[in-house]
């Protein structure tokens, strides 16, 4: 009953205002009424009367202030109010008015891009209907925090036997080379079990997906469904593609139908799928070992919960499931278990990689909305000051203290929400250059990764919003209220107190401080990007990758092996290109290793060998990269098949096997093959500040047995005199001028590949760079503020100064030592910080040491300069003080 | 004639509900009636009367219809409501407690 009637007072009170309002001026006047009257009947004369009832009553407007304050919702009127004086306020002074909302916006802004990218990357669901029902499961082995993949069969057992799922599919996505006419591409495609669009609750957009019978049978039904997009991008959206036949990695495929738009996969964060083939036609899209096979690997599994089952109940179950196959199969399952994951943010194995990198950008981002915090405490204790007199006078008057300041902060509120609205604005510009970040994968290929500012993001950025307020609006909204009247109104506002303007400087202060981190934390990041892309000891800058698969088109190993030799010499002959030469893997990676042993000392189980980071390079490999044998020699054509076995082995390598002796002519068994050393190279592999040196082994490339696949297939580089990006079409030509069919893929200049492999290290240096700017701007802005204001303020002192006789330099330098001794002692304060603040970066560096001393004292000049430059305007303008009439100034 | 007595908090609100216990008056017959039971002891004016009756009515313990006065003038009329009155059950309980609470302790 209270509540109700709270509730229909409430509501009174908000809509229909006036008619409290008018009943109260009624009530008040009845009263008065009343009292003339009983006065009169006292025995008073009418006038008297009337006087001594309105001495009773008192000051009318404050009674009516004090009952409006007690009625429920005062509150919110009163804000309403206070919001409407408020944005008087703010409209008559535009120019503040502005700045202040729009650095709030770029604050905001920041922060919610960044919440949003927290919230796909672990919290997002998949775009699909009842997406919240949805698992992933993967493949865990005790000891190792890495997340894989199950075998078809393992599937197939939990499929028939989970009673967990309403449906459990499985899933593989792989590299396609897809031909349709004189039109081909490389794409990612996913070999999906039957009941995978099920599972996902989707409907075809046309045709039908794959049935339960044509879904397993091994070959038996080269059918596919397109992707939605990938229908309109390579078919104009025509109807008429049912039935006809696309050939993927040379085998030809019916399409059946057309996924729903909007399926680009349902693994968030990693390769986008075009179209999906039904795991009967598994040898297509992967060779190395039979898909349907046990103990081979390679499916990603993702499963709708049954009604009323948890993500823990289908856990115990499917443990146990895992150790029925782990018994049942030893050989395959020892050891393994599986994970069950709700579907949602990113691919798990990134989980603490982007954790680390969104620590970084959350603290980025902090920083800079204290900054802007701070710049803003700072405008707004200089101008409140300036309506220190207008406050005196307001307090004198009755209104409260506790009035003020909500005055004040409605100002501050009111600043924040338009802040709060435009960062909204902001955040989506941000969310696009951070999409820019996350489009491809770094070997190109077009990522599925969305990015939105949902209700949970929008929600954090208003808390954000609200939190500004406070931390910018109420120090100056106390300070301003606790105005001495007196001092006030007597000075005429000439002599603020000093704490005020301390409390400034040390705004001012932290402001420098905390830039001097995010700047020494960018260029950390610049100089780690400059290593990257032109590092010290090699040179990417002219070189093109092109990875070839003859293999995939059902090449016997000859043909294979006849046209990467005829590929390489055409390439050769070729204008503009100065050498090209195959490789295993992209240069620069560890991603395969080799047993390796001296020949005098083989391991008792050859399985158990020393396995060394490996690569199998062709001659000319180190020129290409720009790099020098630092002793012997590399590949040339004498190491061609059928010739003794050679190595190179770099330097980290020769330092672990021969210590301090020569490692040229000394002989080394790499994967069972003894090899003569014939060159030593430098230490190529990128590093994190964090790593060390990997060892590192190459053998040459013609010398592979060609019948293993991975020795006809290349990852070619080629070394161009131009522009490596602009020699592209002619080096898909020259290869098509061989074979059309050979798939060719992860074609581009080797430092755009650099980039996208460190992607992280690119995207957080982006962000840092503009982050460490506005700082920076900021900041300058902030000095330049509390200087300006400085002068105004001792415009008097100034003149007496001058006319005793000091000149221009003296007073120039009066104000540009202030600058500097803020300055100074921010960046001092803020070293520190950096130090701290650069642990964070740690895995994001390579080839910059932590405590990197240039990028402190880069960062350190520069915002001194920065603060010289805000300083000399103000210190121009008290030499221009003419004496007599700063004297005469009041 | 009434004293300056600095009223305690919430004895007002319990001389207000209990001068409408008997029948509805307006503001200045409560007030009046205030000064008239406790002889004078408190005088209740203006700026503290009509905040603590609209805080009531928020509160639900009153309710107010206007009517006309003994001289026939409008006037605003406060009522007890059954949570008013269950209120002032229980702030008369709380005050004879700690009015005995005290006096017991000024004795001893």
């Amino acid at each position: 009953m209270a509540m109700a009637s709270r509730a229909a007072s409430w509501f009174r009170n908000l809509f229909r205002r006036s008619r409290v309002e008018r009943e109260l001026d009624d009530e008040l006047r009845s009263v008065r009424d009343l009292l003339v009257a009983e006065k009169i009947k006292a025995g008073m004369d009418p006038a008297g009367a009337a006087r001594a009832a309105a001495l009773e009553l008192g000051a009318l407007e404050q009674l009516k202030e004090e009952v409006r304050d007690v009625r429920a919702g005062a509150w919110l009127q009163g804000l309403g109010r206070d919001l409407r004086y408020a944005a008087r306020a703010l409209k008559k002074r535009p120019a503040f008015t502005a700045i202040a909302s729009l650095t709030l916006a770029l604050g905001i802004g920041c922060t919610a891009s960044i919440a949003s990218l927290v919230y796909a990357l672990f919290q997002a669901g998949l775009p699909f209907p009842g997406a919240d029902r949805l698992v992933h499961l993967y493949q865990v082995q005790p000891g190792q925090d890495e997340y894989t993949q199950v075998s078809y069969v393992d599937y197939r057992y939990y499929r028939e036997h989970a009673r967990s799922f309403v449906s459990l599919a499985a899933h593989y996505t792989a590299p396609l080379h897809f031909v349709n006419g004189n039109e081909s591409a490389a794409i990612m495609g996913s070999v999906a079990s039957p009941n995978y669009f099920e599972t996902l609750g989707l409907q075809p957009a046309r045709g039908r997906f794959f049935n339960q019978a044509e879904a397993e049978l091994p070959g038996r039904d080269p059918v596919v469904v397109l992707g939605y997009q990938f229908w309109q991008a390579h078919f104009g959206g025509s109807p008429d593609v049912l039935g006809r036949v696309i050939r993927l990695n040379g085998a030809p495929f019916t399409i059946v139908g057309i996924a729903p738009p909007g399926l680009v996969g349902v693994a968030f964060g990693k390769n986008q799928v075009s179209l999906w083939i039904p795991a009967g036609m598994f040898r297509v899209g992967y060779k190395y070992c039979d898909g349907l096979a046990p103990g081979c690997n390679l499916v990603n599994l993702i499963g709708r919960l049954a009604p009323g089952v948890g993500v823990g109940q289908a856990q115990s179950e499917l443990t146990t499931l895992a150790r029925q196959l782990e018994t049942a199969n030893p050989e395959t399952n020892k050891g393994r278990g599986v994970l069950v994951l709700p579907a949602r943010g990113g691919d798990p194995n990134r989980r603490s990689d982007n954790a680390q990198i969104l620590t970084l950008l959350g603290g980025a981002v902090s920083l800079v909305l204290l900054i802007i915090c701070a710049n803003l405490a700072g405008l707004l204790l200089a101008r409140n000051l300036a309506r220190a007199r207008e406050i005196a006078l307001r307090l004198s008057l009755g209104a409260s203290r506790a009035r003020v300041v909500r005055e004040l902060l409605a100002e501050s509120l009111l600043l924040a929400l338009v802040g709060g609205a435009l960062g909204i604005g902001v955040a989506a510009l941000c969310n696009r250059l951070i999409l820019g970040f996350y489009q491809f994968s770094y070997s190109g290929f077009a990522m599925f990764f969305e990015l939105g500012l949902d209700s949970t993001v929008l929600g954090v950025t208003l808390a954000v919003t609200l939190a500004t307020v406070f931390a910018f609006g109420l120090v100056p909204a106390l300070r301003a209220s606790r105005t001495d009247l007196l001092t006030t109104m007597k000075d005429e506002g000439q002599s603020p107190g000093a704490g005020r303007s301390r409390l400034r400087d040390a705004l001012v202060v932290t402001q420098f401080a905390l830039s001097l981190v995010l700047v020494v934390d960018a260029s950390l990041l610049i100089r780690s990007l400059r290593h990257i892309t032109q590092g010290e000891r090699f040179d990417a800058t002219r070189v093109v990758t092109v990875r070839l698969r003859p293999t995939m088109v059902a090449y016997d190993s000859a043909r294979a092996r006849a046209f990467q030799v005829e590929v390489h010499r055409r390439l050769e002959a070729t204008p503009g290109i100065i050498a090209a030469s195959p490789a295993r893997t992209p240069a620069i990676w560890v991603s395969i290793t080799a047993k390796v042993w001296l020949p005098g000392d083989p391991p008792a189980d050859p399985d158990r060998a020393t396995r060394i980071a490996f690569n199998r390079v062709g001659p000319r490999f180190f020129e290409i990269l720009g790099v020098h044998p630092t002793a012997g020699r590399e590949f040339d054509a004498r190491d061609g098949a059928g010739a003794p076995p050679v190595v190179i082995v770099n330097q980290a390598m020769a330092e672990r096997l021969w210590p301090g002796g020569n490692a040229i002519g000394q002989r080394v068994v790499v994967d069972s093959v003894s090899s003569e050393v014939v060159g030593v190279v430098p230490d190529l592999q990128y590093r994190s500040a964090g790593e060390s040196a990997v060892p590192f082994v190459y053998q040459s490339y013609w010398q592979g047995d060609p019948r293993d696949s991975w020795s006809t297939e290349s990852v070619t580089h080629i070394l161009v005199a131009g522009n490596p990006r602009a020699m592209l079409p002619e080096i898909r030509r020259v290869i098509a001028s061989v074979d059309p069919d050979v798939p060719v893929s992860e074609d581009r200049a080797l430092v755009d590949r650099l980039l996208l492999e460190y992607q992280p290290v690119r995207f957080a240096g982006t962000l840092l760079v503009w982050f460490g700017a506005l700082a920076m701007f900021l900041s300058a802005f902030g000095l330049f503020g509390v200087l300006a204001f400085r002068v105004a303020e001792r415009t008097r002192e100034i003149g007496v100064r001058m006319a005793l006789g000091a000149g221009p330099g003296q007073v120039a330098r009066m104000v540009l030592r202030r600058g500097v001794v803020l300055a100074v002692t921010g960046v001092a304060i803020g070293v520190v910080g950096a130090l701290a603040s650069v642990r964070l970066l740690r895995s994001l560096l390579y080839g910059v040491p932590l405590g990197d001393p240039l990028a402190f004292a880069a960062a350190s000049g520069l915002l001194l300069v920065i603060a010289l430059a805000a300083s000399y305007l103000p210190a121009r303008r008290a030499t221009r003080l003419d004496p007599m009439l700063a004297l005469r100034h009041d | 004639m009434a004293r300056d007595t600095t009223l305690l908090q919430g004895t007002l609100d319990l001389l207000i509900l209990k001068t409408l216990t008997l029948e509805k008056l307006h503001g200045l017959g409560i007030a009046r009636r205030v000064e008239q039971i406790t002889r004078g002891a408190f005088e209740v004016k203006p700026g503290s009367l009509f905040p603590a009756l609209h805080r009531m009515e928020e509160a639900g313990w009153v309710s107010s219809v206007w009517g006309q006065s003994e001289n026939g003038r409008k006037a605003r009329f406060y009522t007890l409501t059954p949570a008013g009155r269950r209120q002032l059950k229980a702030e008369t309980g709380e005050w004879g407690r700690v009015s005995l609470a005290m006096a017991l302790a000024l004795k001893a």
